[in-house]
């Protein structure tokens, strides 16, 4: 029967049929729970006055016209109840860590605590006792867990305590700020046998940071009482007890809304529960351990092969393999819900600093602008590498020079070799490499800046629509990326890629990323022949290693790579003011790690140098590194190289640096004699060949050990030569036409 | 929500962000971060960023990426993993397919 309230009596129940009127005034009574489907109870009623109606475990007093515009299926009237037989309940206090659910529990509880252990377990255990209204209740704090998945030993003692031990009672304690994060225990909570009353806690906190949380709207969302308190203000208490009291009262308008599975997973839902219902203990209800169960629960698992004939598990077995991915549709769906509920309770969106960084992303990752942005961030950092790193290292470098004329009048009268190893060696070589320390300052520093200021991950973000054209996608990105910084940990990283088409493709694509050790040569060298003009030669030169990379890429995706794509999801951070002593650290660390280089690669192979170029004769021209170079000569004037130029070239295959400590040894000061005998051309030449050519020997040996092949090794370095020989043999046949 | 944030994932030419991904699934992106924390529970996704605290010194000296790497040590990167990719392509297509009772 279709009734309006007014026609209902004192006592009698129904359900909300319909609400008539303006669309304000139906918004409002949704507001206040009167939703389609809500059960409601008249309490109390006059002739034409007010109307008390009891309404998902509150009561809310209407008007006579009011009520008179709410269409009502009316059930039964219902029948005096005898007194309530308990005067004492049990409830236990659950929720997430982190939302002041042992704040609820001392404020609801007070002095009447106990504090112990849950049996056999080393997980504390609290429980308390208040009265209200003549009754006493128990209240027991469960442990702070996120779900009821049996992932951890807490989960397991919730979930058991509120099936075995039935409280009459849970509070579900939420955090207003998280709600989101916080009711997907909720959400679990609901679909045990006990009843649910949720305390949205910290509404202090949600107001602060912007979030509004409408209680009477979530309270007809999730059709269970919901409370709002501040229980670090003592806010709420009393409003929580009174609650607590009438839904213990008055169960039956507890009707909560529910996540429920797919329709598509319903049957498989009903086939399991048909096979394992006669075998599931008494005390779980059959319906939650079959969901459980398709959620893959190992806990539940165990439980039913021990209780169930073996024959009869494995067909469970079987089925459950078969949906192993029911788990998506059920936790989905859960979420789903969550989503829900949250758009209907949640007025105003978060407005803190996520604000500034949605404005600024806008820009920065837009695929034109943000490029854009890319390249004038990466231009300002060679600008500054070159405006204040190069004037600093011109200095440090005549320091270096002065000191070695200083050490010779020193070591007057010693033997001469022993004067050469250390002026030209050591201090022509090693010296002449820690020169580079304020370039790599500055390199360092301002990568340290970008990257604690959140930039750097937008910058990979825009990178990954690059690598896209080049078919690299998801775990390709890292390694590519890690390049940047150095080779060897870039090859090492592809170790995260299983696909070993894709894994190749990158291992043989990331020696031709520019690393630090390359950027940190062009650095000194490019202002050797280009003066001024040098940022832009060294722009062009990272961007033409770029190009190769993509074109390259491109090419061993189309012939011999090609693999399925698939994206990935990145956690861009917020951007905030960067850290002094964070980027210290990361720059100190950074320098630490190429001092510790140079004391031992770049010593040692100075020392090899300068030995060959000193033996047997003294004289450079008669010693055996200059009978090699002379024999080398040849390919040498393809490139217009001088035979010691292309030494050096062939020493940066042992570590890029060697190129400039190499050259140190064998011509004195590099900035007075370099442009004297390389003309420009063959200079641009020599750069291209740098960036093209092999990194270092351990990037050699880490690609070795990565494809476990001398194969790959042997290719990546043909492939590397090939194009470094090429380019500077184009640039230089090229430029010396102009 | 869970099978759309893996069928996203695998048909999406691009990568995407935390905020791609809230968008659309009309969520916050604290619910995103919790899914893809459930996803990498139940082996559908994997983070493949340092697993190393984020600026903690001394940390990335002892790491196999040594202080080369500038870029994963303060953010997470997810991926599809093989069962993600199985479990996406068998899944419905995007929709509203997550049946609710309310």
């Amino acid at each position: 029967m279709n009734h309006s309230l007014i026609d209902m009596r004192r006592g009698e129940t129904g359900t909300v049929r319909c609400l008539e009127g303006h669309r304000s005034f139906v918004a409002r009574l949704a507001a206040l729970g009167f939703t389609i489907g809500a059960p409601l109870k008249v309490v109390r009623r006059s002739e034409h006055g007010p109307f008390l109606v009891s309404l998902r475990g509150t009561r809310v007093a209407l008007g006579y016209e009011e009520a008179k515009q709410v269409l009502v299926a009316q059930v039964a009237v219902e029948e005096p109840q005898a007194p309530a037989q308990t005067r004492s309940f049990t409830i236990a206090l659950a929720g997430q860590p982190n939302v002041g659910k042992s704040t609820v529990f001392n404020l609801l509880t007070g002095m009447n605590q106990h504090v112990g252990n849950w049996t056999g377990k080393t997980v504390e255990k609290k429980s308390g006792t208040f009265s209200y209204a003549g009754t006493t209740y128990t209240v027991v704090d469960l442990p702070g867990t996120y779900s009821l998945s049996a992932n951890s030993e807490e989960e397991l003692i919730a979930r058991e305590f509120v099936l075995k031990e039935k409280p009459n009672l849970v509070v579900a304690v939420v955090d207003a700020a998280n709600l989101e994060r916080n009711l997907y225990l909720v959400a679990e909570l609901l679909l045990l046998p006990s009843p649910v009353l949720l305390a949205l806690n910290m509404v202090d906190v949600a107001v602060k940071e912007g979030i509004t949380v409408e209680p009477k709207v979530l309270e007809a969302a999730l059709g269970i009482p919901v409370v709002p308190m501040d229980a670090a203000h003592h806010k709420g208490n009393k409003e929580l007890k009174a609650a607590i009291e009438a839904m213990l009262r008055d169960k039956a308008s507890y009707h909560p809304s529910l996540p429920t599975i797919l329709p598509a997973h319903q049957q498989v839902l009903n086939n399991l529960k048909a096979m394992i219902a006669e075998y599931v203990p008494p005390v779980y209800p059959t319906d939650w351990v079959t969901l459980k169960l398709l959620e893959g629960d190992e806990d539940l698992s165990a439980l039913m092969q021990q209780r169930m004939p073996a024959e009869k598990w494995r067909a469970v077995g079987a089925l459950l393999y078969e949906h192993e991915d029911a788990v998506l549709d059920i936790a989905g769906a859960r979420y789903q819900w969550i989503a829900r509920m949250v758009r209907a309770a949640v007025v105003e969106p978060p407005k803190s600093r996520m604000g500034l960084t949605t404005k600024l992303d806008r820009v920065l990752i837009h695929p034109l602008w943000g490029s854009l942005v890319l390249i004038l961030v990466l231009g300002g950092v060679f600008f500054l590498t070159f405006a204040v790193g190069g004037p600093l290292q011109d200095l440090l470098s005549n320091l270096i020079h002065s000191f070695g004329n200083l050490v010779r009048l020193w070591m007057t009268g010693a033997p001469a070799w022993l004067v050469e190893s250390l002026v030209s060696g050591v201090l022509g070589g090693l010296g002449m490499v820690l020169t580079f320390l304020p370039i790599l300052a500055i390199f360092y520093l301002s990568l340290g800046i970008l990257e604690d200021t959140g930039y750097m991950a937008r910058a990979a973000y825009l990178a990954d629509r690059l690598m896209h054209a080049m078919g690299l996608h998801g775990k390709s990105f890292l390694p590519i990326l890690l390049g940047f910084g150095c080779n060897v940990p870039g090859v090492l990283g592809t170790r995260i890629i299983e696909s070993r088409k894709a894994r190749l493709q990158t291992i043989l694509l990331v020696p031709f990323v520019p690393c630090s050790a390359r950027m940190a040569v062009l650095a000194v060298l490019a202002p050797i022949f280009f003066g001024h003009s040098a940022f832009w030669v060294t722009w062009g030169l990272v961007g033409g290693n770029i190009v190769v990379l993509v074109v390259l890429g491109i090419v061993l995706h189309r012939f011999a790579f090609e693999d399925e794509h698939v994206a990935f999801i990145m956690e861009l951070p917020l951007y905030h003011v960067p850290n002094p002593r964070t980027i210290g650290i990361y720059v100190w660390q950074n320098l630490l790690g190429f001092l510790k280089k140079a004391g031992t690669t770049i010593l040692v192979a100075s020392m090899i140098v300068w030995g060959f170029s000193y033996f047997p004769t003294g004289d450079i021209a008669t010693s055996y590194l200059g009978t090699i170079g002379k024999w080398l000569q040849p390919v040498g004037n393809l490139l217009g190289l001088p035979w010691r130029v292309f030494i050096a070239l062939l020493t940066s295959f042992v570590a890029k640096e060697n190129t400039v400590a190499t050259l140190s040894v064998l011509y004195g000061n590099l900035i007075t004699t370099l442009p004297s005998v390389i003309s420009k051309p063959a200079g641009l030449g020599l750069l291209a060949f740098e960036m093209l050519f092999v990194p270092c020997v351990a990037t050699i040996a880490a690609i070795r050990q990565e494809t476990g092949s001398f194969k790959w090794a042997a290719f990546s370095v043909i492939l590397m030569t090939i194009l470094a020989f090429g380019a500077d043999l184009l640039i230089y046949q090229v430029g010396r036409l102009f | 929500m869970m099978r759309q944030v893996l069928l996203l994932m695998a048909k999406s030419g691009y990568s995407l962000t935390i905020s791609n991904l809230a968008s659309a699934l009309g969520v916050r992106p604290v619910v995103v971060e919790d899914l893809l924390g459930k996803l990498t529970a139940l082996g559908y996704v994997q983070d493949i960023a340092c697993p190393a605290p984020a600026k903690k010194p001394g940390t990335c000296a002892a790491c196999v990426f040594g202080s080369a790497c500038c870029f994963a040590s303060s953010q997470h990167v997810w991926i599809l993993t093989e069962k993600g990719r199985r479990a996406a392509l068998k899944g419905l297509p995007l929709g509203d397919h997550f049946g609710m009772r309310s």
